[in-house]
Formats: C-alpha cells, sequence, structure tokens
C-alpha cells in the first residue's frame, strides 16, 4: 500500500534495538568502566562484559540465518534482550552454552508451536537455579561488594544500584518508556498498569509494616522497570485484546510484591510474568477449544 | 461512535483536475440479466431503449457475439456484445427537459421509481435529507468531482427536495479540506435557503453512511445519497431519461497522468486505459475500487458497470507478509469492534464491513482482508 504504511517507517523493533544499545552502553559504563578505574578489575574486564550482548545478538543471528522465520521477533532480538538480564556473576562459557539451548529451544519448539510462552523470563528463572547451584549467584560487581561507595537515592535512580547486568538505569527504563509510549504497536498500557498496581500493593505493605524506608528502596526498582517496559509487552508474550491486556496488567502488578517477598526484588517479577503468562496461555487454550466445538 | 482515523495518504499521488471522455467505444458489453426470460431476441438495439429492467443500452448498435467478462466485484458474467454503429440512433422519448423546483413529493417518486435507490425514498416521515460529497478511498475522487462539475444540478436538485418535502432540512456534508468544493456552494448558497452545508474531517469511513449520521448526530428519520445518486436523480427529474454513462477515477503511483472519465457502461476497461494510459503495468498492481476497499484484479476483461468506483494503479513493492506478531492493532483499530485475527487464526466468521483498516494497520502485512472475505487462496 505505498506511502499508506509511512506510520510504521521506523518499527517497534527497531526503537527497542536502539533503547537496548543504550542500556549495554550504561552497562558498561557502570560494571566495567567505573570498576575498571577504581582498579577493581582488569583490562580485560572492559571487552570481555560485552561478550555478553554480542555473543547473544551473534548466536540469535546464526540461528536467524540457519533457520530462518517470519517472525520480526527473531532470535537475534531475544539473544540480546536475554544478555541485558542475566547476573554480573554469571561465567561466560554457561552463558554462551544456556543461550545456545535456550534459542534452539525457541526456534525448533517455542516458535513453531505457536506457544505465548514467556521463554526469555522462564530462561532466566532457570539459569538463576543453575547459578545458585553453582554456588555463583551474585548480582554485585566487585566495587558494590566492597562497599567502598555510598551512593545516595538519587544516583540508585542514575543507575547506581545492584542489578542485572545491563538493567540498572531507572532513568534510562523511563526514558524508553516515554519513547515507546508514542510507537503505535507499543502495548503501553502494560507498564503503566502493572506499576500502577505494583506501587499500589507496595503501598498498602508498607502502610501496614509502617515501613517508608521500604516503600522507598522498592518503588524505583530497576528490575522491575526494566521487566515491565521491555518484558511484559512484548507482543510475542502478552495478550491483544483490551481485556486481557487490563487483566494480564493488573495481575502482573498485583503479584509482584508478593512473590518479590518469597523470593527477592530480582526475582519476583520474573516470578509473577510466568505465572500470569502461563495463566493467560490456559485461558487462550480454553477459548479457542470452546470456539472450535462451535465451529 | 467508533474512533475514525486520517489514513497516512502519499502526498505524491495526484488525482486528476479535468474530466475525459471516452464516448464513443467501438463495443459495449452488456451482462445478461438474472432471469432467461428478460433476454431480447432483437439483434439490433437503439440508444436508450430498454434491453431489461433497469437497464438500458448506452448506444445503438448490433449483436455480434457473447463473451465472458469481470464484474468489478470479482464475478464473472456472461455478457452480449454489441458493435458500436456510430450512428447515436434513439429510442424515441417522448419526455422533454422541465422545471423541477416545483415538483411534488409523488412526481419525484414516480419519477424515479425506475431506479434503485427508490427504496431510499420508502421512508416515512423524512426530516432530514445527508447528501455526501466525500470520498473515503484515498486516491479515488468520484464525489469530488460530482460536487466540482455538477454543482449546478444538485443544488437543483436538492432544492426540489426541499419544495417537495417542506418539512424536511437538506444537508450537504463535504470535507473540511475541499477548499474548491467549500468555495462554490459559498458563492451558490445563498439563494437556496433550505440547503445547509456541514463541513466534516477529513476521516476514513466518514462517508459512509453509518459513520456520517453519527458524526452529524442525526437522530430523526433521515434519506442519506452521494452526490453522484443525486445526480442520477437529476438526470430522471430534469431531462426524464435514464443514465448511460458513467465516470469513475484512474489514478495511483503507477499512472503518469491520472484521469476522472466518463464513459459509456459496459465499456472495457482496459480499452480506457490504452486510449488515456498508454503504460506498461507489468510493474504494477491494479486495484478496482480502491486500495482499501477494493480488490486487486486482472481488468483485461473488466467492464464498466454502475458499480466501478475506480482503478488505482500502484507499482509493485518487494514486501512479504511476516508471521503475525500479535501486535492486537488490528483489533483496535476495527470501526465495528470486530476481531481479525479470529478469522486469521481459526478461519471463523466476523462481522466485517470489508474497509480494509485490519491490512491497513497491520504491521507484518498480512492482508486480513482477504481472510475476513473469505477469499485468503486467491
Amino acid at each position: 500500500m505505498n506511502k499508506l504504511h509511512k506510520i510504521i517507517r521506523f518499527s517497534l523493533i527497531q526503537k527497542l534495538y536502539g533503547l537496548m544499545f543504550l542500556f549495554v552502553i550504561y552497562g558498561w559504563y557502570k560494571n566495567a568502566y567505573i570498576p575498571y578505574i577504581h582498579h577493581f578489575y582488569s583490562f580485560s574486564h572492559l571487552l570481555l562484559i560485552l561478550l555478553y550482548p554480542l555473543s547473544g545478538l551473534g548466536i540469535g543471528s546464526l540461528f536467524d540465518f540457519l533457520f530462518p522465520n517470519q517472525n520480526p521477533f527473531n532470535n537475534k532480538f531475544y539473544g540480546l534482550l536475554f544478555s541485558l538480564l542475566i547476573p554480573i556473576s554469571t561465567n561466560i562459557c554457561v552463558y554462551l552454552l544456556f543461550i545456545t539451548l535456550l534459542l534452539f529451544l525457541n526456534t525448533f519448539l517455542i516458535s513453531k508451536r505457536d506457544w505465548d510462552l514467556n521463554f526469555i523470563a522462564v530462561g532466566k528463572i532457570v539459569l538463576i537455579f543453575a547459578l545458585y547451584f553453582m554456588k555463583s549467584y551474585d548480582y554485585s560487581n566487585l566495587l558494590e561488594k566492597s562497599q567502598l561507595f555510598v551512593y545516595s537515592y538519587l544516583d540508585g535512580i542514575f543507575g547506581q544500584t545492584v542489578s542485572g547486568i545491563f538493567t540498572s538505569n531507572v532513568s534510562l527504563s523511563l526514558l524508553s518508556l516515554l519513547l515507546l509510549s508514542f510507537d503505535t504497536y507499543y502495548k503501553k498500557e502494560i507498564p503503566f498498569y502493572s506499576y500502577g498496581f505494583y506501587l499500589l500493593t507496595l503501598f498498602c505493605y508498607a502502610f501496614f509494616k509502617s515501613d517508608m524506608n521500604f516503600l522507598l528502596s522498592n518503588m524505583f526498582s530497576s528490575t522491575v522497570f526494566f521487566v515491565l517496559i521491555f518484558l511484559a509487552p512484548l507482543s510475542s508474550f502478552s495478550p491483544y485484546s483490551k481485556k486481557r491486556i487490563a487483566f494480564y496488567s493488573v495481575l502482573l502488578g498485583f503479584l509482584i510484591l508478593p512473590f518479590s517477598l518469597l523470593t527477592n526484588f530480582y526475582e519476583g517479577v520474573y516470578f509473577s510474568l510466568i505465572l500470569v503468562n502461563s495463566l493467560l496461555i490456559l485461558l487462550n487454550n480454553i477459548q479457542i477449544s470452546l470456539i472450535k466445538q462451535k465451529i | 461512535m467508533a474512533r475514525l482515523i486520517k489514513l497516512d495518504k502519499d502526498d505524491t499521488i495526484k488525482v486528476a483536475n479535468k474530466m475525459e471522455e471516452y464516448l464513443t467505444p467501438d463495443y459495449i458489453y452488456i451482462p445478461f440479466p438474472p432471469k432467461k426470460e428478460d433476454i431480447k431476441k432483437e439483434k439490433y438495439i437503439k440508444k436508450a431503449s430498454l434491453l431489461y429492467p433497469n437497464v438500458y443500452a448506452p448506444l445503438s448498435g448490433e449483436l455480434v457475439k457473447i463473451e465472458k467478462c469481470l464484474l468489478p466485484n470479482g464475478k464473472e458474467v456472461n455478457c452480449l456484445v454489441f458493435a458500436n454503429d456510430f450512428q447515436e440512433k434513439m429510442e424515441k422519448i417522448v419526455a422533454v427537459r422541465r422545471k423541477i423546483n416545483n415538483l411534488t413529493k409523488e412526481t419525484i417518486l414516480e419519477d424515479i421509481s425506475n431506479l434503485k435507490i427508490k427504496e431510499k425514498f420508502k421512508k416515512e416521515s423524512v426530516k432530514t435529507f445527508i447528501i455526501s460529497g466525500i470520498d473515503d478511498e484515498p486516491y479515488i475522487e468520484n464525489e469530488f468531482f460530482f460536487q466540482k462539475e455538477r454543482i449546478k444540478a444538485i443544488v437543483e436538485t436538492l432544492d426540489s427536495f426541499s419544495n417537495a418535502f417542506p418539512n424536511a432540512t437538506v444537508l450537504v456534508a463535504i470535507k473540511n479540506t475541499d477548499s474548491e468544493t467549500i468555495l462554490k456552494y459559498q458563492s451558490i448558497l445563498g439563494m437556496y435557503n433550505s440547503i445547509e452545508l456541514k463541513l466534516v474531517d477529513d476521516l476514513y469511513l466518514i462517508g459512509q453512511e453509518e459513520f456520517l449520521i453519527k458524526y452529524l448526530h442525526i437522530k430523526e428519520p433521515y434519506i442519506y445519497l452521494k452526490s453522484s445518486e443525486v445526480y442520477e436523480i437529476y438526470i430522471n427529474l430534469k431531462k426524464r431519461r435514464p443514465i448511460l454513462e458513467h465516470c469513475f477515477t484512474i489514478s495511483g503511483n503507477g499512472v503518469t497522468k491520472p484521469i476522472f472519465v466518463k464513459t459509456k457502461l459496459g465499456v472495457k476497461v482496459v480499452d480506457i486505459l490504452y486510449k488515456f494510459c498508454c503504460e506498461d503495468y507489468s510493474n504494477c498492481v491494479l486495484y478496482v475500487n480502491g486500495i482499501m476497499q477494493g480488490r486487486r484484479m486482472d481488468v483485461s476483461r473488466l467492464i464498466v458497470t454502475p458499480e466501478l468506483q475506480g482503478i488505482v494503479i500502484m507499482k509493485k513493492l518487494k514486501r512479504k507478509a511476516k508471521k503475525c506478531m500479535k501486535c492486537g492493532k488490528c483489533i483496535s483499530i476495527c470501526p465495528i469492534h470486530s476481531n481479525p485475527l479470529m478469522a486469521y487464526k481459526l478461519g471463523v466468521k466476523v462481522q466485517c464491513i470489508h474497509c480494509g483498516l485490519c491490512s491497513y494497520i497491520c504491521p507484518s502485512y498480512i492482508p486480513l482482508q482477504k481472510y475476513l472475505c473469505g477469499d485468503k487462496n486467491e
């Protein structure tokens, strides 16, 4: 339809790639450059840390090249996205093995059967379990572990906080949300509703416990922000009708705090996401079988 | 009211600014009537003679053969092919031109009894006449041309309506971007107090009856007519003869000279293309009746019927449909709140007005409209 499609010239995926690239730059600055200039890491770490996103991109591209598919959200995209979420303590060999396995499963099982399973969140949780049993589960870099520097609350919002390797910048997440909200194809309702309900539960809990410090420290959780802005609204794993989007986002926001209290604030949001995602797949399957019965 | 959107059009695609005529074709193709007993046995026809109910001969000539042709809706029909003798021998028409501003309601109804739109006039206690001069389809400007070229005839007809239906008001709806038409109306409407001009936003589907009524907040009984239909009524009332010609647009980025053409009914479209737009269309896609609501068709056997609105010729694009990314935009944009994904994924029949907005908005370029029409294998 020629220029009738002008509104999607600059696609959502291109925007997501651009924003993830900014996160990589900031993650490199926080987790490699700053510790390096304070002599916590050697020079090789400056390059090693970039291997995570680059290998995610590379392995994803290889899968896309060998097994091409028509899905605009391809393995290259998922490879990069997954590499941003992992803890800094992840061994590069374990990571490479893991991401290859994950993308293999996506290529031959998940995308072929048209499952809506959020395999990035599932993969992240499985990796965390693996790291936990390998006793190398840690989100802090050496500088953060040393506790030599005391950061203010505002520093935390601007990225100096413990989180996934490239996801620590809350202000960048908010900027991304602002930019993505203007995209026709971005499901902006999901981060807004979810965060609203997450905040509500947080307020209620802090009020009940009379612990305002808890509220302030978790209000701007970088992991929650990143997952709600980048992972939860991904078209492939989220519902598309208005009612289901509302249900998905409200339940997601509502469950973040209980799961975070049960586990911790780095993984609670993933558990919540997996549960809501599974629930919707179940609902969808029930609806489809009902429609097929009618036909 | 459904949230209507403004389409993102290609401003470089121009439409014609004057009317071309193609009134002397070598052959005309008249589709067979629905009932076999209506087929006439005479081999020679005179211009304006009644062939079957509501079908008149556009020219005089002799029957030469029977050929299979295509209608704008894609159906294949047998057609009687008449060779033009260029004599223009007319069937005797007793009636002469007359003034129409003092006609009664009964006279109007009697005179338009042979038109399809007579059904619209059967409504009782009509309070409003809504005349749409709006073209919804991008790059097709038929109604615009009728407003531009036939404004006096249209206004004269509307004046006769307001006299014949004294309690009714006449509203003429045109887009607020049609500055030329607005100026023409402003200069002419001073003499006609009963006719009111309504400017509407440039939104897709606003010209359709259902959406225009809601946009104008019309609640009392009304009659909705397009400018082209008003002109048809004018010919019947004033000249008292059937319409033998038809006008349509040929445009798109595949033609260097877009045209608005007036031609005889039953002419082959390809003859008009050869005469006015002698170009190579091998790298183009031809859409009959527009790129949004129309369909891709091979026009080599297509004939001109009153349903033909236009041919949009667009350059081919190397764009393949991708897998659905489940963005849900097709659902949220649907003006009647249908779920096109149900038709695409499960093959379920869903309600559809064939507006084409789902295909337009789809970021994966899936031709959802085809699935909704049930011709996904086309």
